[in-house]
């Protein structure tokens, strides 16, 4: 009974304080986990948050062909379960991006970002009630519903786009267990583009793999620890490798979520490169994270 | 009670302030960079002003330099013989009705150069360092480039641009700046440009559909050869055979190219003075000219076809013949009909 009480407050306090920040842009972590949490959902179960992202990435040599990209984004999350076993969510960002380039000149890019639907199916649990572990399976498809934008009638780089314009779906699978104060997730999933973005850009496939830890301090805050991986291949562009794309890179994102009242929570993340084994030359800095959910 | 009334109005300031901020509602904008515009120019004799200094010198002006390079007192007087060569003459090509430009070698013989191609690849701004007054080798080995391959995010300029290799016509138009394309670079102090040379590939500006040569004996329509795997083409003749007189009887075709030599490296010319680009001074240009008249320095034309030394000579003395023609602060200057 004692046991039954403790998973139930895990997957309770998991559900309230489980939202970690995925990276929608540089695809690195899990976008499932900050759309729908991570707890047993409830027929009629509703999500909705938004969420503020902040980051920077370099490609290219410093002094000859270095290009600077500062992004922000804000996303709005929604999420709604079907029911016990199916759970489906929709994000839409807004972006601006600043690229910047070795020789002073800039793009700035701003509007609706590609449109991220997503579906968890809850397949597996063991035995107890209420369940230690929970594991199935997740869908996704990203569409492109952006527009491209422009600056004189001409469109600007795709570098500064808000959004790629390429249909990209994918499948993965995740796992999670309940032993309070602790919370374990894992996923992995695969992305293949089935279509060329804007100026003929054509995303290389990425292999997603997001490992998180949860320690509760107490019902309000808990502290998170996530690795999330990006194994990712070749962008092109009309045909043509960019060779400063794709590569292999680990990020380690310390955070914090907190209850700050009932069914609302506050999260916010610090995202470190961790491991970073890029294709040519990329280097990708620490990326802020903050947000607000509320579960109807 | 006022701690949950404390922590809901911090809740709401966070939402507002999150969409306070909102990204995806600023201004798309495009802001140009700082370029170098590059153009190939090809004239007879690199002038001594020219060849290392005088980069201000617009080429507009450049009648100059035509009126020094056909004043040349050899040069004179051997273009003038070459006008009273016979028509009879056999072999070679014809002289007397095919445009052509004139060199000569090291043993006073005359080559008339019918075509002739170079094809340029990459174009690199050499920023300055402490170490510039070392010799271009090292300067080559030490100093890193200013920009990586040429051509990143330039625009076409003229139907040409940098990011593949150019191949320049030397028979076109003597003295006109022919743009190549634009250099984007970072804001700096540049002490030079490199310039390399390639062997083409499958894509190009420039590169003229090979044709065949006419059958008629002198050849009135020389050949344009085939520049697919080659860094230089040339179709020339000389005069190999005279009467006591002097006059031409015979000339002798000198048909080469690249075939089986090294490729020159790539040939780093100092700037007499930097090149500065920052915010405020946001544009440059960089003529970089070919003299043809050293190509057959240190050469002798009659062995050309037929020994592999000479014409290694000779393509080292083509690469040797780039030089700085004009460099200054601006867009190119627009050419003058001569």
């Amino acid at each position: 009974m004692r046991s039954t009480a403790v998973a139930g407050v895990a997957i309770v306090l998991c559900w309230k304080t489980s939202l970690v920040w995925a990276c929608a842009t540089c695809l690195c972590g899990d976008p499932t986990i900050t759309t729908m949490g991570t707890g047993k959902p409830f027929s009629g179960r509703m999500r909705a948050g938004i969420g503020y992202l902040s980051r920077r990435e370099k490609v290219g040599e410093p002094g000859t062909s270095e290009v600077v990209t500062d992004e922000e984004r804000l996303t709005y999350n929604f999420s709604y379960a079907l029911n016990t076993e199916w759970m489906f969510a929709a994000s839409l960002p807004f972006v601006t991006k600043l690229v910047k380039r070795f020789d002073t000149s800039s793009t700035q890019g701003s509007g609706i970002g590609d449109l991220d639907l997503s579906a968890r199916w809850f397949v597996g649990k063991d035995q107890h009630f209420p369940s230690r572990f929970l594991w199935g399976m997740q869908m996704g498809l990203r569409l492109p519903i952006s527009s491209e934008q422009t600056s004189d009638g001409a469109p600007i780089d795709i570098d500064a786009q808000p959004g790629v314009g390429a249909t990209i779906p994918s499948v993965g699978m995740w796992y999670g267990r309940y032993a309070m104060p602790w919370f374990l997730y894992t996923s992995a999933s695969y992305q293949h583009a089935v279509s060329e973005g804007y100026q003929h850009y054509q995303a290389g496939d990425v292999a997603l793999l997001t490992g998180l830890v949860q320690y509760a301090l107490n019902y309000g805050v808990a502290l998170q620890i996530s690795l999330d991986g990006r194994f990712k291949q070749y962008d092109k562009y009309d045909g043509v490798r960019d060779e400063n794309s794709g590569g292999v890179l680990v990020m380690a994102s310390p955070g914090l979520a907190w209850t700050a009242l009932q069914d609302l929570v506050i999260n916010m993340s610090y995202q470190l490169p961790a491991i970073e084994n890029p294709n040519g030359q990329q280097k990708e800095e620490p990326t802020f994270r903050f947000g607000v959910v509320y579960d109807f | 009670m006022i701690f949950k009334v404390v922590i809901r109005l911090l809740c709401v300031g966070a939402v507002l302030l999150l969409l306070s901020g909102c990204p995806g509602q600023d201004e798309n904008r495009v802001q140009s960079g700082l370029t170098v515009h590059i153009a190939e120019v090809h004239l007879e004799q690199q002038l001594p002003t020219v060849s290392r200094a005088a980069t201000t010198t617009p080429p507009a002006v450049s009648k100059q330099l035509a009126s020094v390079a056909t004043t040349l007192p050899d040069n004179a007087d051997l273009a003038a013989d070459a006008t009273i060569t016979p028509l009879a003459v056999t072999g070679g090509y014809n002289h007397d009705l095919l445009e052509h430009h004139d060199i000569i070698d090291n043993n006073s013989h005359l080559l008339s150069i019918y075509r002739a191609y170079v094809v340029l690849d990459e174009f690199e701004l050499v920023s300055c360092t402490s170490l510039s007054q070392l010799p271009d080798r090292i300067l080559n080995w030490i100093i890193p480039t200013a920009a990586a391959h040429a051509g990143h995010g330039a625009e076409p300029v003229g139907g040409r641009n940098l990011d593949q290799p150019n191949v320049i016509d030397m028979l076109t138009q003597d003295e006109y700046l022919l743009a190549l394309g634009d250099l984007a670079v970072a804001p700096g102090r540049y002490c030079g440009i490199r310039v390399s040379f390639t062997r083409l590939g499958s894509t190009s500006y420039g590169k003229p559909d090979a044709a065949p040569a006419s059958d008629d004996d002198p050849t009135t329509t020389p050949e344009v050869p085939d520049l697919s795997g080659r860094m230089f083409a040339l179709r020339a003749d000389y005069c190999s055979t005279t009467d006591a007189a002097g006059n031409c009887l015979g000339r002798s075709k000198v048909d080469i190219d690249d075939t089986g030599l090294a490729l020159p490296p790539a040939r780093t010319i100092r700037f007499a003075q930097p090149l500065e680009l920052n915010h405020s001074l946001r544009s440059g240009y960089v003529a970089v000219g070919i003299a043809y008249g050293q190509w057959a320095r240190d050469v002798d034309v009659a062995l050309l076809a037929s020994d592999l030394y000479q014409r290694q000579k000779f393509l080292n003395n083509v690469a040797a013949s780039v030089h700085v023609y004009v460099k200054g602060l601006g867009d190119l200057p627009i050419n003058v009909t001569l």
